[in-house]
């Protein structure tokens, strides 16, 4: 388990990723996931967090088209792998489960 | 696209980014760029700076080539560590023999360092000068006889008439030297010498006034002190103002008032003066009154103005000159020279009668010759126990050649290690000269070496010189020595240690003749020392005192004083003293003319020096011929003019002829070096009297000096105490040579601690490589003694 411990910003990136397909990149991950959680990334912070991921064996990339935008340079598009998808699968279920072993009279708030 | 982004971040990022990761990075960083350029291009610029910065990461930078050249300074570096990580450990780990060297280099170095300080501060005596490039002493070749020597002294008249007539002078100064006056403040009475100058001495020369006038020689009744003599006087009292009054030869007491007191800077200038006075006295009381172009002034200097060079005057020198040598026919000065203040200190000793301090060159090139010695010797001795000692680190080196060290990273190893060691050893030496040295020298040489030197850059080439000079030397046979090694022979244990060869035994046997001799040689200057003490004098000077007096008064006083006194055997007064006073006189005798030393002398002083006679008789008060035509002469004189039969004749001097009464044996008045001249006693008036001579029960002497001392104001209240047994006569004599022989002991003495260390290394590393040999020994029986026969058997 630890091994292929998932870090918090990790999930999310890799979730993102997933999300974006079949177009998820640097610059639209930052965005998407600012969108969605509120959470402004710095890009290096982005990159690092795909970079190991890919070293993990969670994402695998490929070069994109070149465009405009970027001065015509191409974009590395990065897709989940099957491991990636597990991995996302195991950290759903680890926390659904916990969250239903959590009893009922613990989540009636009167106060 | 309208924007670009800041050209040098993204050169930045070009440079450091991994090429594989370039095109998606910058793309990213372009892109979030033109979003915000859009909107505000001064925050896109700031943040795609920021933003290749945040990419700067270790995984984001480019892999350093393996073949560029910082890789291999890189290397380089951590060989370097690597060798002085060893070569530290080497040194902790034998830490005797490295004790043993370091102390034997650092003593060197200290030597070598105070040597050069006091060769450095030699050079650069007399630069504080502000006008000191363009200030210069005039010296005259004069020629007296058949000999010409160049002089200090110059015309008095010189340096006015180039003043007024020479357009290229600025001004000039002139000193007089006036030696032997008594000056008096109150109770304190000495002796001094005193300078005449011109009131423009504080114009010319730049030595500073600590208190006082900025212009202290303008009026005529004042004096200028040093700061010593200031505090000789008036201890920590201001000195400003107060009066002090001398007493010139002619017995003329004139008051005069302090009017400065001026640094005379011993470390940086070589002419040291304790009064100075305005140059009206010397003129006044000049003996004969007289001054014309016959005068001659001590020493004249001149300031050109800014730009010009004394070569401006030259050719008109000659006019003065021949003024000069109308007035004065006997000295005839044949040039007049100009010497920059900067030589002055460098070439006094070539110049008669120069004021300042000199150092004959010849010492110079000795000590420095001696301080490159030492370090040879140190050197040496390091570089044979470096040898010597490869046979403990035979193995090492196998080791490192067979991993893949090559022959000459081998030797960079021995020299990083030497390095490091001579590094250690010149830390060390500072201290030891700052410490010990140096403060040593400044208590044998009469000036003292400031611990600093002229300049920065002279400091750095110093010590840079020096490191890199012993570490090449001292390393380079070693490390070529060790690296020559075959590492398969080593291993194998085939490499025979002691083969050595004809260098390593030359280098070995120049250790040992060096340090015989330097054994032989401190051994020879203490004996010297001995011969001094030994010396026969020709006279008993053990239980004599001796008190400079003037004249009839002073004598008959003291002869009051003492008459009671019951250790007194007896006491005379004279003209002269024997190893005090004398002088030379053409003498006469037996149709030979030839030069004697003089003794004018009262009754009783021969019999009260201990003088021994050889045959006649001394002088007898009760004689009327014996006090004007009587004289004693010594066995020199018998044997120059050859007499066999010497009582009863004559010899004439100072037109008088003299009948000889008696012969006494030799004595020495002079230096113990010499031959014997002849010499001749008669006896001259009580009037003349200049020294009142004691003779004293045994040990009594010091006593007698007392009584003396402490009526002394009573009796001469005007004339300074300078009595003094005759032992310090010897001391005198001694002296002269004290601090050269002194400093040759105490370098001898170093050369010897150096000679005994290397060979101590030496030996204990054998005894190291001989270690199991002798264990082995020991097991079978061998006592502590069959060892010792064998160590000094090799």
């Amino acid at each position: 388990m630890k091994g292929n411990y998932l870090g918090e910003l990790e999930e999310l990136v890799l979730l993102t990723v997933g999300v974006l397909y079949p177009e998820a990149y640097g610059v639209g991950v930052m965005d998407e996931l600012e969108n969605q959680t509120g959470r402004s990334l710095n890009i290096s912070a982005v990159h690092a967090v795909l970079t190991r991921l890919e070293e993990k064996g969670y994402v695998k990339s490929k070069m994109g088209d070149p465009s405009q935008e970027r001065g015509g340079r191409r974009k590395r598009i990065f897709l989940l792998t099957a491991a990636g998808k597990r991995a996302l699968e195991e950290a759903n279920e680890v926390r659904n489960q916990l969250f239903s072993q959590i009893p009922k009279i613990a989540l009636q708030f009167s106060y | 696209m309208k924007y670009k982004p800041p050209v040098w971040a993204d050169k930045f990022l070009q440079w450091y980014c991994r090429a594989d990761l370039l095109e998606e990075i910058q793309g990213d960083a372009y892109e979030i760029y033109y979003r915000q350029a859009d909107k505000n291009k001064l925050v896109a610029d700031l943040m795609y700076c920021w933003n290749v910065i945040r990419f700067f990461r270790l995984k984001n930078i480019r892999k350093i080539k393996t073949n560029s050249p910082y890789v291999n300074i890189v290397h380089f570096m951590i060989i370097l560590k690597s060798y002085f990580r060893s070569g530290l450990r080497n040194i902790t780990r034998h830490l005797t023999h490295s004790t043993i060297n370091i102390a034997g280099l650092s003593l060197a170095i200290g030597c070598a360092i105070s040597i050069f300080l006091l060769i450095d501060s030699f050079y650069s005596l007399d630069n504080f000068h502000e006008k000191g490039n363009r200030l210069f002493l005039l010296t005259s070749e004069v020629k007296s006889g058949d000999e010409t020597e160049t002089w200090a002294r110059t015309p008095y008249l010189l340096g006015p008439a180039l003043q007024t007539e020479q357009t290229g002078v600025e001004s000039m100064v002139r000193i007089q030297r006036i030696s032997d006056l008594s000056i008096r403040y109150n109770e304190h009475v000495f002796s001094e010498n005193v300078w005449a100058v011109d009131s423009t001495f504080f114009d010319v020369f730049s030595y500073p006034i600590l208190s006082g006038s900025e212009n202290p020689l303008s009026d005529k009744k004042s004096i200028v002190l040093s700061k010593e003599k200031a505090i000789q006087y008036f201890g920590e009292r201001d000195a400003i103002d107060k009066e002090l009054s001398i007493k010139f030869s002619s017995g003329e007491i004139i008051m005069f008032k302090v009017s400065a007191v001026v640094d005379n800077l011993p470390d940086k200038a070589s002419m040291h003066f304790g009064f100075l006075i305005p140059m009206e006295y010397w003129e006044e009381k000049k003996s004969d009154g007289i001054i014309n172009w016959a005068s001659w002034s001590r020493s004249t200097f001149v300031v050109m103005k800014e730009g010009q060079h004394p070569s401006s005057f030259e050719k008109s020198l000659f006019k003065y000159q021949k003024l000069q040598n109308e007035a004065n026919t006997r000295f005839q000065v044949t040039d007049i020279n100009c010497v920059p203040i900067s030589n002055m200190a460098s070439q006094s000793h070539d110049i008669v009668d120069s004021l300042s301090w000199d150092l004959h060159p010849v010492t110079i090139i000795a000590v420095g010759t001696i301080a490159v010695f030492l370090l040879l010797l140190a050197c040496f001795n390091y570089m044979n126990v470096a040898i010597a000692s490869v046979s403990l680190r035979l193995k090492e080196i196998g080791i490192r050649k067979v991993i893949g060290s090559n022959k000459s990273q081998v030797i960079l190893q021995y020299m990083v290690e030497n390095f490091v060691l001579c590094t250690i050893s010149l830390l060390s030496g500072v201290a030891l000269a700052y410490l010990f040295l140096v403060p040593a020298f400044n208590s044998l040489y009469p000036i003292t070496i400031p611990f600093s030197f002229s300049s920065t850059s002279t400091m750095l080439w110093f010590f840079g010189i020096v490191l890199l000079g012993i570490a090449l030397i001292s390393g380079a046979y070693p490390s070529l020595y060790v690296s020559s090694f075959n590492a398969v022979n080593i291993l194998k244990g085939k490499e025979k240690f002691g083969s050595k060869s004809l260098f390593s035994k030359s280098m070995l046997g120049f250790q040992f003749v060096i340090s015989f001799t330097t054994i032989v040689f401190s051994l020879l200057s203490i004996s010297n020392k001995d011969y001094f003490e030994k010396k026969d004098w020709g006279y008993d000077y053990h239980d004599i005192s001796y008190f400079p007096i003037h004249g009839k008064e002073q004598y008959l006083a003291l002869s009051d004083l003492l008459s009671p006194q019951k250790d007194v055997i007896r006491f005379a007064g004279s003209a002269s003293h024997i190893g005090v006073d004398d002088e030379l006189t053409n003498v006469q005798g037996n149709d030979i003319n030839f030069q004697a030393t003089r003794f004018p002398i009262g009754f009783d002083y021969l019999e009260t020096m201990n003088i021994r006679l050889k045959e006649g008789r001394f002088f007898n008060a009760a004689a009327e011929a014996d006090q004007h035509t009587s004289v004693v002469v010594n066995e020199a004189l018998v044997k120059k003019i050859g007499w066999t039969d010497p009582v009863g004749q004559q010899i004439t001097f100072h037109g008088i002829t003299f009948n000889v009464i008696g012969v006494a044996y030799n004595f020495y008045y002079e230096d113990f070096d010499k031959p014997l001249d002849p010499a001749i006693l008669h006896i001259e008036p009580m009037e003349t009297y200049n020294f009142f001579v004691v003779s004293s029960e045994q040990g009594s002497s010091d006593k007698i000096v007392k009584i003396i001392q402490n009526s002394w104001s009573n009796i001469a209240p005007d004339d300074p105490y300078q009595g003094a047994t005759q032992k310090e006569v010897f001391a005198s004599f001694y002296n002269s040579n004290k601090s050269d022989s002194k400093i040759m002991y105490f370098i001898s003495m170093i050369a010897l601690v150096l000679a005994c260390m290397g060979l101590f290394g030496l030996i204990s590393y054998n005894l190291s490589r001989r270690m199991k040999e002798f264990s082995i020994r020991k097991i079978f029986g061998a006592n502590s003694f069959t060892i010792f026969r064998l160590m000094s058997q090799e």
